[in-house]
């Protein structure tokens, strides 16, 4: 029973795979419609953002005086706001 | 009289794609090499080009050396025999006791901090690695809550964490020294490009009240670093998508990039590249 618990040990270490996470290829697209691909561990084949460095006022300073998030208040909205009538 | 020994025949059922030979049962082969998938020292490599290498190695850097080249500098005087090779005051005179006496140390036992170079383009900054760390205050009480932020830190990462153990007893902190409080991964290469790419293009843009780094943030050695609230972690796709499966609550965490800067405005402004700080860097690097 020994010699056997041995061998058994000894032949499991073939099967010892390493430690490395699985990743798959991932194309990530933009709220501009750019996309790229990146390799993450998430299994989906694509992920679409509504909010990322392309919309972000923060990210694009010279855009921020135009342009208009859901929920944040911008130039253009407060105008759209103010003559929301005609 | 001479026992015979029983011939042992072991059947071993592993999912291999070769087949293993009695020699390999027995253990009496060698491992299979590195290069073969089935090895356990089997390790892959990069599959792709790295995207955000590229922007910082082709687009980035020279707009920083452009920004931060100093043009009344004279290259020729910065050479081994122009720059100061003893910072540390030295004994001078002819009392014998100064004869191989070790230098003063600076007052206060103010560190030694490393020399600054003008910049020019064999030294341009790169991101050397990126630490991604936490402290879990629910696993002092019971340590299984860890698991989570394991599996999590191992999804945003793609590497396996180690854990961070207690190094001493703090009674206010309900610390004991060799307890599991949290999770490190050290990220270099490929997965540290793909994690700093997530994070500044999808992550903190979806944060509402990030209004950018701390303009004074960064030792005087190249390093930024920045804590994040737990409310990041259910933003990245890989843990969006199976948020549900997480039987505890995850963390924040803090990022520690390090640069191999030795200026910290120069590391600031390179790193705005990829994470924008507030106003207070708003006129740029200035050399």
């Amino acid at each position: 029973m020994k010699c056997s618990l041995r061998l058994f040990e000894k032949a499991g270490r073939l099967s010892v795979r390493s430690q490395t996470v699985q990743t798959f290829q991932q194309r990530i697209v933009l709220a501009n419609g750019a996309s790229y691909l990146v390799n993450t561990t998430l299994p989906k084949p694509y992920i679409l953002s509504i909010k990322d460095i392309t919309n972000m006022p923060l990210n694009n300073p010279k855009v921020n005086a135009l342009s208009s998030i859901r929920g944040q208040e911008s130039r253009r909205s407060k105008f759209e706001e103010r003559y929301e009538g005609l | 009289m001479l026992g015979i020994r029983k011939n042992i025949r072991i059947s071993v059922n592993f999912l291999q794609r070769r087949t293993i030979t009695v020699k390999q049962k027995l253990g009496k082969n060698r491992p299979l090499p590195g290069w073969d998938p089935n090895s356990e020292y089997f390790r892959p490599g990069p599959t792709m080009l790295n995207r955000l290498q590229e922007h910082l190695h082709d687009t980035i850097l020279p707009d920083v050396l452009a920004a931060s080249y100093r043009h009344d500098i004279d290259t020729a005087l910065s050479t081994d025999e122009h720059t100061q090779k003893d910072r540390l005051p030295r004994w001078i005179g002819d009392n014998p006791y100064y004869k191989n006496r070790p230098p003063q140390k600076m007052r206060g036992n103010k560190p030694l901090l490393p020399v600054k170079e003008s910049v020019n383009p064999k030294n341009l900054p790169s991101i050397s690695k990126v630490v991604v760390s936490t402290m879990h205050k629910e696993a002092l009480v019971d340590k299984t809550q860890l698991l989570s932020t394991m599996m999590a830190f191992r999804s945003i990462t793609g590497l396996q964490p180690e854990i961070v153990y207690a190094r001493k007893d703090v009674s206010p902190w309900k610390l004991r020294s060799g307890v599991p409080v949290g999770v490190k991964v050290t990220l270099t290469g490929e997965s540290m490009y793909t994690f700093l790419s997530i994070l500044s293009e999808l992550v903190l843009p979806q944060l509402h009240d990030f209004k950018g780094l701390s303009p004074t943030s960064g030792d005087q050695t190249g390093n930024i670093s920045f804590g994040l609230p737990s409310e990041v972690m259910p933003l990245f796709p890989q843990i969006e998508a199976v948020y549900e499966m997480y039987p505890h609550s995850l963390p924040g965490f803090n990022v520690n990039i390090t640069t191999n800067s030795k200026d910290t405005r120069l590391a600031r402004f390179f790193v705005s590249s990829l994470i924008p700080f507030t106003d207070g860097n708003k006129e740029g690097y200035v050399g």
